[in-house]
């Protein structure tokens, strides 16, 4: 028999628990309270920015799927010079305040930048990739790196092209990473707040996605606030779930 | 028809500079784990890059620098079974078969017919999880032989094998080499995986080639006391020659002398003697021919088996190993601590100089 963890040491593992369930559970209780949830979400600011969230999201998600995988490849499987440089530029955004990478983004991509992108939908696009890409690579990455690269090779002695090896041995074997990185790389992007807020802005129906609509809400009307609030808790929770669901079945 | 490679390859830390030429149906590479068995598998598939030299297979170049040719791994016709087998997991054992042929060949008639061959019939739907040791290796095998490779290249191919399995295989290949003459280069680091499937041999050791032929030959005349250890001659004795007359040689072994069919020169030497080519000879038995008989104590009995081996004490820092078989054992007991006289043949024996 196991010996049973002593009671203090449960009590302490417990606490990082309450720690995130508590404000969950009075945001929950409180939004249901308010009464709001009804009204709410057959209001048109709301279904726009839901709307918005999905579909920037994935467009975000679908474009670093596409960027990000061969990259993935690139850095998991060959030996180049400044592979480490490259390696940490893609991990900078994930401890950059979102702030940072919203003024980042407005400076090279405004009217005094390359291309004047800013306060539009594409600029969500945009800061959502920002933010939300180097969760998908990183997962990515280390999933082409847990392969067994003799697979690759008898693949290569079987005839196999390389990019024929690539679609049929290296996606295949990582594709619970790939699905993993690339639902927490949702996730990500659609909770963007700080990156968007400062490089799209906060135009309802343009460039409002549902956090930002919350904050919006904030000011004038709490209950509203809280019942989007309870949206995207919902939205959130369904896709780790999913995440889960997945990464255990593989 | 021959394989012949000239390869070098620079690892951090590790060089490999093998050179080799051979004739034989099936070569086995012999070596301990490190000598670079593996790396040179790979170089003659072709999957590591920069490999520098020569691999020609049967008048065809594989890989030249001088010529600048590198034929790459999809056009080689090199078959490759790595010692984990690497079938893929994603697939079933007839998608992993026709893998060479491209989607939707599974009902190919040539991966029927290597299924057949390789007795995977029963097994096309399963998955690689849902295998035994030996079918999965069966299945790393017949994958292998779909495209028709020229040359089939195995890692460790019965490491993992148990006996019934061992006898399989050896069949299986015999069989595939009596169909298509593909040749077959194996890597193992067992005499015994040698001996049950190559007639010749090249001794590996760190990078490099140390002794290539005839397994027997190797097995009974190593260039040299590494050789002999890594072909496990067992008996490695410190002796000196005292003379020689180019044919014969005058052997000092503790206080004993012997005389040893060689031509090497006096001085410190290592004599080398297989464990079943020495006898113990029973009380009132003598030698015949050209055998030499040596003093001894018997220090150890050894596991028992149809072959009991013994350790006999000959001089202060030889001690041998016999081989005798069971019945001859029970017919003259020995006990440990006791006087026993070693019989050996000088032709069997082999010299090589300590240098």
């Amino acid at each position: 028999m196991k010996p049973s963890p002593a009671p203090w040491l449960v009590a302490l593992a417990l606490l990082p628990l309450a720690v995130i369930l508590v404000p969950v559970a009075w945001l929950v209780a409180r939004g249901l309270e308010g009464g709001a949830l009804g009204p709410v979400l057959g209001s048109p600011v709301v279904t726009e920015a839901l709307a918005l969230s999905l579909w920037t999201s994935v467009v975000a998600l679908g474009l670093t799927i596409l960027l990000g995988t061969p990259l993935a490849w690139l850095l998991a499987r060959k030996d180049f010079p400044g592979q480490r440089l490259i390696d940490t530029i893609i991990d900078l955004p994930m401890v950059l305040p979102p702030a940072v990478a919203g003024l980042a983004l407005l400076m090279a991509f405004s009217r005094t930048g390359l291309v004047d992108l800013a306060f539009t939908r594409v600029a969500v696009v945009l800061a959502q990739m920002f933010v939300a890409a180097p969760f998908y690579v990183r997962a990515v990455r280390s999933g082409f790196e847990g392969l067994d690269e003799t697979l690759e090779q008898v693949a290569a002695t079987l005839g196999a092209s390389p990019a024929s090896i690539f679609f049929r041995v290296s996606i295949p074997l990582a594709l619970p990473a790939l699905v993993g990185g690339a639902v927490m790389s949702w996730a990500r992007a659609l909770g963007e707040f700080g990156a968007t807020i400062f490089f799209a802005g906060n135009l309802p129906g343009v460039t409002q996605t549902m956090p930002l609509a919350i904050y919006s809400a904030m000011e004038s009307n709490l209950d509203a606030a809280l019942a989007l609030a309870l949206v995207q808790l919902g939205v959130s929770a369904l896709l780790l779930f999913a995440f889960k669901r997945v990464s255990r079945g593989a | 028809m021959a394989l012949e490679l000239d390869l070098q390859l620079d690892l951090s830390g590790f060089t490999l500079n093998v050179a080799l030429r051979t004739e034989a149906a099936t070569l086995a590479l012999l070596g301990p784990s490190g000598a670079g068995k593996s790396l040179t598998l790979r170089c003659v598939t072709g999957t590591i890059r920069n490999c520098r030299g020569r691999v020609v297979l049967d008048d065809i170049a594989l890989q030249d620098d001088q010529a600048g040719i590198h034929i790459p791994p999809q056009k080689r016709g090199v078959g490759y079974v790595p010692q984990n087998y690497a079938l893929f997991p994603h697939l079933n054992v007839a998608e992993n078969l026709s893998f060479s042929l491209g989607r939707g060949q599974t009902r190919a008639p040539a991966v029927l017919e290597t299924a057949r061959l390789m007795a995977l019939e029963d097994l096309l739907d399963r998955r690689p999880d849902q295998l035994s040791g030996g079918q999965q290796q069966r299945v790393a095998l017949a994958r292998a032989l779909v495209p028709g490779p020229r040359l089939l290249v195995l890692d460790e191919p019965l490491a993992a094998l148990d006996e019934a399995l061992r006898r399989r295989l050896r069949e299986d290949l015999a069989r595939i080499q009596e169909r298509t003459d593909t040749r077959v280069l194996v890597a193992t680091h067992q005499v015994a995986d040698a001996q049950a499937l190559a007639a010749e041999v090249a001794v590996l050791d760190a990078g490099r080639v140390c002794q290539q032929g005839p397994l027997d030959q190797v097995l009974h005349h190593p260039v040299d006391r590494r050789v002999a250890e890594l072909v496990q001659a067992t008996n490695i004795l410190p002796v000196q020659i005292i003379g020689s007359d180019g044919t014969w040689c005058e052997v000092r072994l503790g206080d004993a002398t012997l005389r040893v069919l060689s031509n090497t020169p006096p001085g410190p030497a290592w004599l080398i003697v297989r464990p079943e080519q020495l006898r113990l000879l029973a009380d009132h038995e003598t030698t015949v021919g050209a055998e030499w008989e040596l003093e001894g104590v018997l220090c150890d009995h050894g596991p028992r088996g149809d072959i009991q081996r013994v350790q006999v004490r000959l001089a202060e820092d030889a001690i041998v190993q016999i081989g005798l078989p069971a019945w001859w054992w029970r017919a003259h007991p020995v006990a440990p601590g006791e006087r026993c006289r070693v019989a050996g043949c000088a032709t069997a024996a082999h010299l090589v100089r300590d240098d």
